[in-house]
């Protein structure tokens, strides 16, 4: 099934019962492309054959012939689906700064809220996804290496364990897939992507803000200014690619951090979180002109 | 014995970038990332230009912040070399 995803073509293949229903719901309106178009990434979930699927089956993702995750168990597939195409962007698109960040857009200017797994990333992303911004990614901000602008990425936003009811609770507008209990990380399930996000997934983003975030049981909403250097070195921890790229990656990132107003967040509501994002401080940034896609 | 040469390892492979008083500092061959404020940035600075003896250092970077060579600057170059060298940003000449 060949699949235009954000700016890559991505063929999924799959013999996994379910896996493909599953992958048709939460990507119900993105387009099909023709099976004769330039595929940029091949990319596989296949149950292991041999005598070990009838002790213990396990399962793959490839990706352009490269292993992305192996041998995790049947009940995990959808996960690490999403997981296997986030590897696989992350280590094939080389043309991209790419950013551990979720990104969401508004009158053209990107949030991108960087934060490590567990500091509420996704929460918040498909909290503000739903209260009025655009999703762009919930995992990976795409910088362009050359004028800086962010690609979207509309996919699926991954929730995990108390999270996943938080966001079910926004109403009965939000998607939600199969779940899947007992994976590495818990109960896991994925919202599907607003129609609008995906159907103007060509518009680019410029850079507006950056927030680190975390994630503090019952701590009061806090935000807080950082410096643009102190940014710098954070963001380079949480970016896929910053050390392949080598000086290319460094001036792309102090380039796009500089144009950024920069904040610490920690919160504990998402409510309180969506007011701060949705008040005056976060409206438009820069009048800005919006960016198709290159 | 002589006072010891220090000198940047990866010289020619250092960028940087400046916002208000702090810097940073990509060193494309170890592929670390530093984060300078304004008094240690202007440390490297001095040892961008040539490679220093500690004396030498304190001397040039008291010149570059306009301040005196006391004993105070005395013992934060000598912290700033074990910090630089620690990082591998920092060798002796002979090294």
């Amino acid at each position: 099934m060949p699949v235009r995803i954000g700016p890559f073509t991505m063929n999924f293949k799959t013999n996994v019962n379910g896996l493909a229903e599953a992958i048709h719901y939460l990507y119900a309106d993105f387009s099909i492309i023709n099976e004769c178009d330039f595929i940029d990434y091949r990319v596989s979930l296949m149950r292991a054959g041999g005598l070990r699927r009838w002790i213990a089956p396990y399962m793959t993702v490839v990706a352009e012939g490269t292993s992305m995750f192996s041998k995790f168990p049947v009940n995990a597939a959808i996960p690490y689906w999403e997981w296997g195409l986030n590897r696989c962007i992350a280590r094939f698109a080389q043309h991209y700064l790419i950013l551990h960040a979720a990104v969401i857009e508004k009158h053209g200017n990107a949030l991108m809220i960087v934060g490590s797994s567990g500091s509420g990333k996704s929460t918040l992303c498909a909290g503000l996804t739903f209260n009025g911004w655009r999703l762009l990614s919930d995992e990976l901000a795409l910088v362009s290496t050359e004028d800086h602008c962010i690609t979207a990425l509309a996919r699926p936003i991954t929730l995990k364990n108390e999270s996943l009811k938080i966001i079910q609770q926004l109403g009965s507008h939000v998607k939600t897939g199969p779940v899947s209990h007992g994976t590495v990380k818990g109960t896991v399930a994925h919202v599907r992507p607003p129609t609008d996000s995906v159907d103007r997934v060509n518009e680019r983003a410029t850079p507006g803000w950056f927030v680190l975030l975390s994630y503090q049981p019952d701590a009061e909403i806090q935000l807080e200014p950082v410096t643009k250097a102190q940014a710098v070195m954070q963001i380079a921890h949480n970016a896929f690619n910053y050390g392949t790229l080598g000086v290319d990656g460094f001036k792309s990132l102090t380039q796009v951090v500089d144009t950024c107003d920069c904040y610490n967040l920690t919160y504990s509501n998402l409510d309180e979180a969506i007011a701060l994002f949705n008040g005056d401080q976060f409206a438009i940034k820069n009048n800005v002109e919006l960016h198709e896609a290159i | 014995m002589p006072d010891l040469q220090w000198r940047l390892r990866n010289q020619d492979e250092l960028v940087t970038w400046r916002s208000n008083d702090e810097t940073v500092v990509y060193d494309a061959g170890s592929g670390d990332t530093h984060l300078f404020d304004l008094v240690a940035a202007e440390g490297l600075n001095s040892l961008l230009e040539s490679q220093l003896t500690e004396q030498e250092f304190v001397e040039r970077l008291a010149n570059r912040l306009d301040i005196k060579p006391d004993e105070q600057l005395h013992r934060y170059v000598g912290r700033l070399i074990e910090q630089l060298e620690a990082a591998g940003l920092l060798e002796t000449a002979d090294s």
